[in-house]
């Protein structure tokens, strides 16, 4: 969030207050034991047997291939969105920051009704995408992405948009003076500049996306191998086989967090 | 220790507040009524089952309906949530409770049937249950694993119907509202549903559906907090006029 070198965030000497650790314990473990509590839970001896399912492997392959896909969907729209918002006036970016990032207090089932009235095959512009070219979201892959996208990308947003922030314009002005382009100052001097925080905003928003439901199930409804991901195989396995279910949710987490761990060590090692 | 020396304290707090402030705790069950009373119904009984709790607000109980799948339902009390009445939507979806030992001798208080639902301008032009077959005509179905949609799939394979499915909902309003909007053209929902669902939705039958009614049981729960309440609530849906309002709203005799 500052200059090139990253800041020394190494502990220094002066100690918190107490009664902010014990809270922190206390938040620590508001967030985790409720995990412990699942995984207690979990059927171990049969695990490995309900994920070798083939229609846990298939819910396992959609929500990595929709996740991943919207998350690259995020950076490509999202980005830009936010070098706007850098560059806009205060009182605009403000504006414009609040309305992108309605989704985010948006409960995801009316995310999907909103999607549902846009692209649907009567919504506000569905019905010409049906119409003109017989193209319909809901029910179909595409539409899971578009799904998760929506949801995602004002986490995408608002963390590049903080990264983009964080370059000195001055690197920029220079490289201005030096005859660079618009285009190649962006590419060559910002983005690189940026990008462990983009890189953050990026997994954030693929985390975001793996775990997506509400919107999913609304717009994209729930068929294997075409919209059921993961979170939609676990919901349909709670009302039959809950122990399955459990099993699928371990997946995700397991999934979530070591491409969290892996990709702050190797992308994020910057900003440690 | 203060907080150890609290917690019988908020605990008690928390069940007064739960249980509501007009039954003072210890009262006798059979001679006071009244309170709160909570009942988690199948979510195709959700309506019915507020009218109900209207009719009981008259007698002093605070009805809290809560309609969700009875899959859902069931795993809740299965896990402790706080309820004096559970109606599912097949004897099934109950079994996890029984087995659990939270309830005994449900009693049947209604059937139902399964139908077609077609959008109110009929996109695809539904008119008969073999149009369901049509490779154009997308529907919904209920996942095999909720109680409408494994009578939906018994119902269309008796009847020699492969539909082209598109989704598979988690329960059967998630089915109706896809209908509703349009983006289906045909669901298979409830007879109560689709005619819960008014101008919205125009109703196509399903041969042979009658072969196939779900019934819904209901339980006192062995830990309700306000079984009179329970009780009472039970005694208006088994009621001529409980029958009435069931009857009105699609539903067969039990």
């Amino acid at each position: 969030m500052t200059d090139a070198p990253p800041p020394d965030r190494t502990p220094t000497g002066a100690p918190i207050p107490r009664t902010l650790t014990w809270l922190a314990v206390l938040g620590a473990a508001f967030l985790l034991v409720p995990l412990v509590g699942l995984l207690v839970r979990v059927p171990w001896s049969t695990l490995l047997e309900t994920l070798s399912s083939p229609a846990a492997r298939e819910a396992l392959g959609l929500s990595l291939l929709c996740a991943t896909t919207a998350a690259a969907l995020c950076v490509v729209l999202g980005v830009p969105l936010a070098a706007v918002l850098v560059r806009a006036r205060p009182r605009t970016a403000r504006v414009l920051r609040a309305l992108v990032t309605v989704p985010l207090v948006l409960p995801p089932v009316v995310g999907g009704v909103a999607l549902l009235a846009t692209f649907g095959r009567r919504g506000l512009l569905g019905q010409y995408l049906d119409a003109w070219f017989g193209l319909s979201l809901p029910f179909t892959t595409a539409g899971v992405v578009v799904a998760e996208a929506f949801v995602a990308m004002p986490f995408l947003v608002l963390a590049a948009e903080g990264a983009l922030r964080g370059v000195d314009p001055r690197l920029d002005e220079a490289a201005a003076t030096l005859g660079a382009s618009r285009w190649y100052r962006f590419r060559r001097v910002t983005l690189p500049v940026a990008l462990p925080g983009l890189a953050a905003g990026a997994v954030l928003a693929w985390a975001r996306a793996l775990g997506e439901f509400g919107a999913t199930v609304t717009f994209a409804g729930s068929f294997p191998g075409t919209t059921r991901t993961l979170p939609l195989a676990v919901y349909v396995a709670l009302e039959s086989d809950p122990a399955e279910a459990l099993a699928l949710a371990v997946l995700l987490m397991v999934l979530s967090v070591v491409v969290l761990v892996a990709l702050r060590g190797r992308w994020l090692g910057v900003a440690r | 220790m203060t907080l150890r020396a609290a917690r019988p304290l908020l605990a008690a707090a928390a069940v007064a507040t739960l249980t509501g402030c007009t039954t003072t705790p210890g009262s006798s069950a059979t001679t006071s009524a009244g309170g709160e009373v909570t009942v988690l119904v199948a979510a195709s009984l959700g309506d019915v089952a507020e009218r109900v709790a209207d009719e009981l607000a008259d007698q002093g109980y605070e009805v809290r309906v809560q309609a969700a799948a009875s899959s859902t339902l069931a795993h809740q009390v299965v896990e402790g949530a706080p309820a004096d009445l559970l109606v599912t939507a097949s004897p099934e979806s109950l079994r996890p409770v029984l087995d659990a030992g939270l309830a005994t001798d449900p009693v049947t208080v209604a059937s139902n049937v399964v139908v077609a639902a077609v959008p109110a301008d009929d996109p695809a032009g539904v008119d008969s249950a073999d149009d369901l077959a049509r490779p154009d005509v997308r529907v919904a179905l209920c996942a095999p694993a909720v109680p409408c949609g494994a009578v939906a799939r018994e119902v269309l394979a008796a009847a020699g119907i492969v539909p082209h499915v598109v989704t598979e909902e988690a329960d059967v309003r998630a089915v109706l509202t896809k209908v509703e909007l349009g983006e289906v053209d045909a669901g298979v929902v409830y007879r109560s549903d689709a005619l819960g669902a008014g101008d919205t939705v125009r109703t196509v039958e399903l041969p042979g559906a009658e072969n196939r009614p779900t019934t819904y049981p209901a339980v006192v729960l062995a830990d309700a907090a306000n079984a009179g309440g329970a009780r009472a609530f039970l005694d208006v849906l088994t009621s001529a006029q409980g029958r009435a309002l069931l009857a009105g709203a699609g539903f067969g005799p039990p």
